[in-house]
């Protein structure tokens, strides 16, 4: 792998805190310090966000970008496992800062609390290594795939709903890969939410660990679900997996591959 | 004597199996199983995802596994 000018190595506090990982043959120390050096932007700090910004804080991605223009609420204590009683109120993104640099203090947390223009999530999909989309809602989700695929940053996305979720990788780097429109081409019309359905937040959190899981193998360059979904059903505890190819007809993957060529 | 116009084959949809005619279209199919063309969901067949202007192109076959998967988007 290619290392950027300001690639810095592990020191040793870093590697016993490491440890664990840096066992992993998948891992080692060349890994860890990958992820050390990698940036990820994180957009939605709720129930996808939470624990998905837990792990990849507590493995020790080296900056996190958290996006979020929501406060939080009682009612998002419940599964929204970065926040604390004592932050009701208080912006999420600051919320989850807290307790993201409680958790481990040497990484880089950078808190954006905005509800972001498509020109900004752009210009932040650029400055990072991978975008997880942790986002509730259908248009949000369109306009972050076609920040990523336009900026040709791997986009690591998950959804959750009442017991089920669904997890893919759109790979915005390849532009024959397919991209989240080509699955979902109709997301900006809207669907249904949590708020009037419910969700059981261990199914939500379940899908938000994945979600950091499949985020650190995008880094370290053996994701998964790279053209397929992941079907999870926590009510039967079951997975399915489907594969997804490029739709000819989809938009954005169609803008890519013209700004591709000029 | 087998007469090609009407042979039946075999596909399973969401787990449960039916007899359709030999020719059918994916569109016709999901059609006559009350799902609207501009339907927000995924179709899969044998679990590979068919884009959705390939439906009324995409001639089914006997033993087929068709999917229907609803995409959520909460989180």
């Amino acid at each position: 792998m290619q290392q950027p000018h300001n690639f810095k190595p592990l020191d040793e506090t870093l590697t016993n805190r490491y440890d664990r990982q840096i066992r992993l043959a998948q891992i080692g120390l060349a890994g860890q310090t990958t992820l050390a050096n990698s940036h990820a932007l994180i957009v939605g700090l709720g129930g996808l966000g939470s624990p998905a910004s837990l792990y990849l804080a507590a493995a020790g991605v080296g900056q996190l970008t958290l996006v979020d223009f929501d406060v939080v609420e009682e009612t998002n204590l419940q599964r929204q496992i970065v926040h604390r009683q004592q932050t009701v109120g208080m912006s999420k993104v600051e919320s989850a800062k807290q307790t993201l640099a409680a958790v481990n203090p040497h990484i880089t947390i950078n808190a954006i609390n905005a509800f972001l223009s498509p020109e900004k999530l752009f210009e932040l999909c650029q400055q990072a290594d991978v975008v997880v989309d942790c986002t509730d809602n259908g248009f949000s989700r369109t306009a972050i795939n076609e920040a990523a695929m336009m900026a040709g940053k791997p986009l690591v996305s998950a959804a959750a709903i009442r017991w089920e979720g669904q997890l893919s990788v759109f790979d915005g780097r390849d532009l024959n890969a397919p991209c989240y429109l080509c699955f979902d081409p109709h997301a900006n019309q809207g669907g249904e939410t949590c708020d009037a359905q419910g969700i059981v937040a261990p199914v939500v959190g379940t899908l938000g660990v994945m979600q950091a899981l499949e985020t650190l193998k995008v880094l370290l360059g053996n994701a998964s679900l790279i053209g397929e979904v992941l079907l999870f059903d926590g009510l039967s505890m079951s997975q399915r997996r489907f594969k997804l190819t490029q739709d000819p007809d989809c938009p954005v993957c169609a803008a890519r591959k013209q700004r591709n060529n000029h | 004597m087998s007469c090609q116009q009407c042979a039946t084959i075999v596909v399973s949809f969401n787990g449960e199996s039916f007899a359709i005619h030999q020719g059918m279209m994916l569109a016709d199919f999901l059609q006559g199983r009350g799902y609207a063309a501009d339907q927000r969901m995924a179709c899969a067949i044998n679990t590979q995802f068919v884009p959705k202007g390939q439906y009324v192109s995409r001639e089914l076959q006997n033993g087929d596994r068709i999917d229907v998967v609803a995409p959520v988007q909460g989180g």
